[in-house]
């Protein structure tokens, strides 16, 4: 803002704040997106930024707008309150900077647009204790270091076991001289930190205040687990590193075997259940939970292990106990539910129930673990036969009216 | 309807079906989509079949991530950073249009008694007076402050 207009604006607020007396109690929701906006400095720059005040709770407020921070004086708005009613979704708000022709230090240079929560329809005269509520969205500037200098970023498209996972190594240019040779290797470490791979990216070059990004694939012939990725990116003979952990697969443990020993009809039943780590590191707090249902589907019964850790890569059994006093021979269905790390594994048992055994067969499994693989859309399966008949349809209609016109 | 109608409305359909496929139909997000959702759903038309979709934040797919997908939608696993990115639907030799779509940061601070909420989709730096030093809150997260605190929130 001017700093007239922002002079203005802090006057109206102190003012909104000694008119109101109920300190009421805050219930707010208020928000900005997006909650930053970069620029690269370029003397003199001048432009206009629009970013949306959100009205989250959707109720009536004022949105009290104004700018702090090191750029604070480069900044301009034509208004400083934005009204909200119940009704309002959002509402764009727009800014202007203009830079100055020269900025001496290199690096991030910030304006802080704040956006204040108001109550609206204040009545005049009551006095306040009031707490605001704001939210920010920051103008970044970004003045190029004198000349080679580049920071870097690491996104990893990670994959199941046997696939290729891609490092992709990114590099921001943030110095005034143009980078004509970058490159990176990727050593990627195991859970003890032992090396399990060194890769090489391709060269690149990139102009000043630009970005580039180096692909290296990888064949990820490694057990499930997370790895950690460590990218040294050379440019121009200059170093600098990013790290990043990552997963190749999933989490999960694999139930492998229910058993049921030295038992009796009407005593306790000591179900052994045993699982396996297929994860490369530990596992905490694995728990099982059994619900016996009778014939007709009712529970009956329903218990749990202790809870155990699982070293990666290893099998280790639960125990769950099942008090069968009053518990009649036959048939039962068991759903085993495995908890481990936040998730859930369930799985089917046939239980067959006999006056000196239990034994169990593993029926099917129930997965809750939702996958993030791709999916058919709504129709997708009709669509094949509508586009053959439609296909049919329009070449019939085409010779019927062509040879009808002749 | 005349046959010269008839005609034309059977060349029309025939155009629509041989567009169809010759392209991988786009159906969202639309071109120049702006939004604060981080796994977007991508979806495409088309015949039922193996697809893979490229997501590039470079217009010529230099360096794409690429997900093969079985089916006509998909969503990321991870949620995609926030900027610019341009996206595309390959089925063999048939691709589809470009298009761009943007997710942007959004800052969202709720609060409500003496807890604030982080409901935007960024991590928040918070600043208030009883909270010393930077204090960062993640997206879904709560802190308990002094209900007659002034808080400010910003994009961390």
């Amino acid at each position: 803002m001017s700093r007239q207009s922002r002079l203005n604006g802090l006057a109206l607020v102190l003012a909104l704040l000694a008119m109101f007396s109920a300190a009421a109690v805050n219930a707010a929701a208020i928000g900005v997106t997006p909650g930053r906006t970069t620029v690269d400095f370029e003397p003199g720059l001048e432009k206009s930024v629009t970013f949306t005040i959100i009205n989250n709770d959707h109720k009536s407020f004022n949105a009290f707008v104004y700018a702090e921070d090191e750029l604070k004086d480069y900044i301009t708005a034509e208004k400083t309150i934005v009204e909200f009613r119940e009704t309002d979704d959002s509402k764009p708000f727009t800014y202007k900077f203009k830079l100055p022709e020269k900025m001496e230090k290199p690096g991030d240079h910030w304006a802080k647009i704040v956006v204040m929560e108001m109550p609206a329809g204040a009545k005049e005269g009551e006095q306040v204790v009031m707490a605001t509520t704001a939210v920010v969205h920051q103008l970044k500037v970004r003045v190029p270091y004198p000349g080679k200098y580049a920071e870097f970023d690491m996104v990893v498209q990670e994959a199941e076991p046997g696939a290729t996972a891609t490092f992709f190594v990114k590099i921001f240019n943030l110095g005034t001289e143009n980078i004509y040779k970058a490159f990176a290797t990727v050593d990627i470490l195991g859970p003890t930190n032992e090396k399990i791979a060194t890769l090489e990216s391709e060269e690149i070059a990139i102009e000043s205040k630009k970005g580039g990004e180096l692909t290296i694939p990888w064949k990820a012939d490694v057990n499930p687990g997370t790895y950690h990725a460590v990218a040294t990116v050379n440019y121009d003979g200059k170093v600098g590193s990013v790290e990043k952990n990552f997963g190749v697969g999933a989490l999960r443990l694999e139930l492998l075997d229910v058993k049921v020993r030295n038992f009796a009809l009407g005593g306790i039943a000591k179900f052994e259940i045993s699982v396996e780590n297929k994860w490369n590191q530990r596992v905490d707090g694995v728990y099982a939970e059994v619900v016996m249902s009778d014939q007709k589907g009712d529970a009956i019964a329903s218990f749990k292990s202790a809870s155990v850790d699982i070293d990666p890569l290893q099998r280790s059994a639960l125990y769950a106990y099942w008090d069968t006093q009053g518990v009649a021979k036959g048939t039962y269905d068991a759903k085993l539910i495995l908890h481990y790390a936040g998730k859930t594994a369930e799985k089917m048992l046939k239980t067959y129930v006999s006056l000196e055994s239990i034994e169990t067969e593993i029926v099917g499994v129930t997965a809750k673990v939702i996958t993030a693989r791709g999916a058919a859309g709504p129709g997708a399966d009709i669509l094949v036969p509508l586009v053959l008949i439609l296909v049919f349809i329009n070449v019939g209609w085409f010779f019927y009216f062509r040879r009808k016109k002749k | 309807m005349s046959f010269a109608a008839m005609d034309l409305l059977v060349i029309g359909l025939l155009a629509v079906l041989l567009i169809n496929l010759i392209t991988v139909p786009l159906v969202s997000p639309q071109h120049k989509t702006y939004t604060t959702e981080r796994r977007p759903e991508f979806a495409w038309g088309g015949m039922q079949g193996e697809y893979v979709l490229f997501i590039d934040d470079d217009q010529k797919f230099k360096t794409p991530v690429t997900a093969e997908v079985s089916g006509n939608s998909y969503i990321p696993a991870k949620g995609l950073d926030f900027g610019t990115y341009y996206w595309k639907v390959q089925s063999g030799l048939v691709s589809s249009e470009v298009r761009r779509l943007t997710i942007g940061s959004s800052v969202i601070l709720s609060r409500s008694g003496n807890g604030v909420k982080n409901d935007g989709n960024a991590e928040l730096s918070i600043h208030a007076p009883s909270i010393t030093g930077a204090f960062v809150l993640g997206i879904n997260e709560s802190v308990e402050i002094g209900e007659r605190e002034n808080v400010t929130a910003e994009q961390a």
